[in-house]
């Protein structure tokens, strides 16, 4: 059987980026979403004996870290920008193919509603399932499914009107 | 499944593996083309929120930060050792006061003072006279009416903390040891006690506690009578 620390070892390795992606998809600031995943897996480290499943250790983390931002919110009531309103585009740096479509993709994204985001967010990156979502964020079935239609259909349009404004630019 | 539906399942779920879906598209071809849309808008999607780069080094400040923490942990568990030491350590000094508070014996005490004393006392000769004896046992209140046989060593000594007169007496049949102690409270003492080698007496008169110590089988009684007759405490 593997050490506690290897195991840790392994968890960081195996998550450390999915779950950095989720926290910044999450709250869309790169070091605020640092913090986070480091609490995290600090809260993870501490109670890794009660991860008996390592199947289990996907759902796990995202329950961990939604709490650790909960928290932050609680820490701090004050001093909070309604980040929905805020552009997010150029703050990451698109690794490749900065095609114009991916930074528009990338900016509807960020400006959707966090509660059509983060249902998004966890099938994209982490692949989980309706039913996954579901459990995961205290929802029932239907209305994940609901949210998750509504986030693909806003971001269709907002591609096709951000097309549009290109196209009538251009032309 | 109608045209509606089909759209808001496809929305919901592009990878979705239901058979009804399967079935939609089947035979129609708008159907397909709709689906096809929707799978490269969810092929981009996944590319975007997955290009956001992870800061360099993260999973190492990850792993870093863990064995700080559990560092500063297992410190905290040493002060946390360290403070159950300094307890323990607290409550022996608690229960060795508590012991020395606990009655003393003062014949085993009289034994154990006679012991370390050796035979230099029994040995001396300083011909004390009676008042010589009454000025050292006026400092603690007492005084013997009469003279009660040679007196051959006198001195404080120490019993216990206690500062108490250390006589060395003729008793009629041979030397013995007299210790006068005042009195305290967690004193306790038996009127007649022995080991191997000595005999003892112990009694009270007034505030003090006056034991005599004597060769096995030494006769005691009558010095402990003419003590009893002849010495008085005032207090």
């Amino acid at each position: 059987m593997m050490s506690k620390q290897k195991r840790y070892e392994a968890l960081v390795h195996a998550w450390h980026a999915d779950i950095f992606r989720y926290a910044y998809w999450l709250i869309k600031d790169k070091s605020i979403a640092e913090d986070v995943v480091q609490e995290t897996f600090l809260r993870a480290w501490k109670s890794l004996d009660s991860l008996q499943d390592e199947k289990a250790a996907k759902s796990w983390l995202i329950t961990i870290l939604r709490r650790e931002n909960a928290r932050r919110f609680e820490r701090k009531q004050f001093d909070l920008t309604d980040i929905d309103d805020v552009s997010v585009a150029d703050e990451i740096q698109i690794s490749h193919e900065q095609g114009l479509q991916h930074r528009e993709l990338h900016k509807h994204i960020g400006a959707l509603a966090t509660e059509y985001r983060e249902p998004l967010i966890l099938q994209a990156i982490f692949g989980l399932s309706g039913e996954e979502i579901a459990t995961q964020l205290d929802l029932n079935k239907n209305t994940v499914m609901t949210r998750l239609f509504r986030a693909r259909n806003q971001l269709k349009e907002a591609l096709e009107h951000s097309n549009e404004m290109i196209g009538s630019k251009n032309g | 499944m109608d045209d509606l539906e089909f759209r808001r399942t496809i929305y919901a779920d592009p990878d979705s593996q239901l058979q009804s879906v399967k079935d939609a598209v089947q035979s129609d071809k708008s159907k397909q083309q709709f689906w096809h849309d929707v799978k490269q808008l969810d092929k981009n999607i996944k590319q975007t929120v997955s290009d956001v780069a992870v800061p360099e080094g993260l999973a190492h400040r990850l792993i870093l930060k863990q064995s700080l923490a559990e560092h500063r942990s297992q410190k905290i568990k040493q002060r946390w050792y360290i403070a159950l030491a300094a307890s323990i350590a607290f409550l022996v000094g608690i229960n060795v006061t508590i012991f020395n508070n606990q009655p003393i014996d003062i014949s085993e005490y009289a034994l154990a003072h006679r012991y370390h004393e050796g035979e230099v006392p029994m040995q001396m000769d300083e011909n004390v006279n009676l008042q010589q004896v009454n000025i050292k046992l006026a400092a603690m209140g007492g005084h013997l009416n009469q003279d009660i046989g040679k007196v051959y060593f006198a001195n404080f000594c120490d019993f216990d903390r206690v500062r108490s007169l250390h006589l060395v007496m003729d008793s009629g049949n041979g030397k013995v040891t007299v210790f006068v102690v005042p009195l305290k409270e967690q004193f306790s003492m038996e009127p007649k006690f022995a080991d191997q080698r000595f005999d003892g007496r112990s009694f009270d008169i007034g505030n003090a506690a006056i034991i005599v110590v004597g060769e096995k089988g030494q006769e005691l009684k009558l010095m402990e009578d003419n003590l009893k007759k002849q010495l008085v405490f005032s207090a």
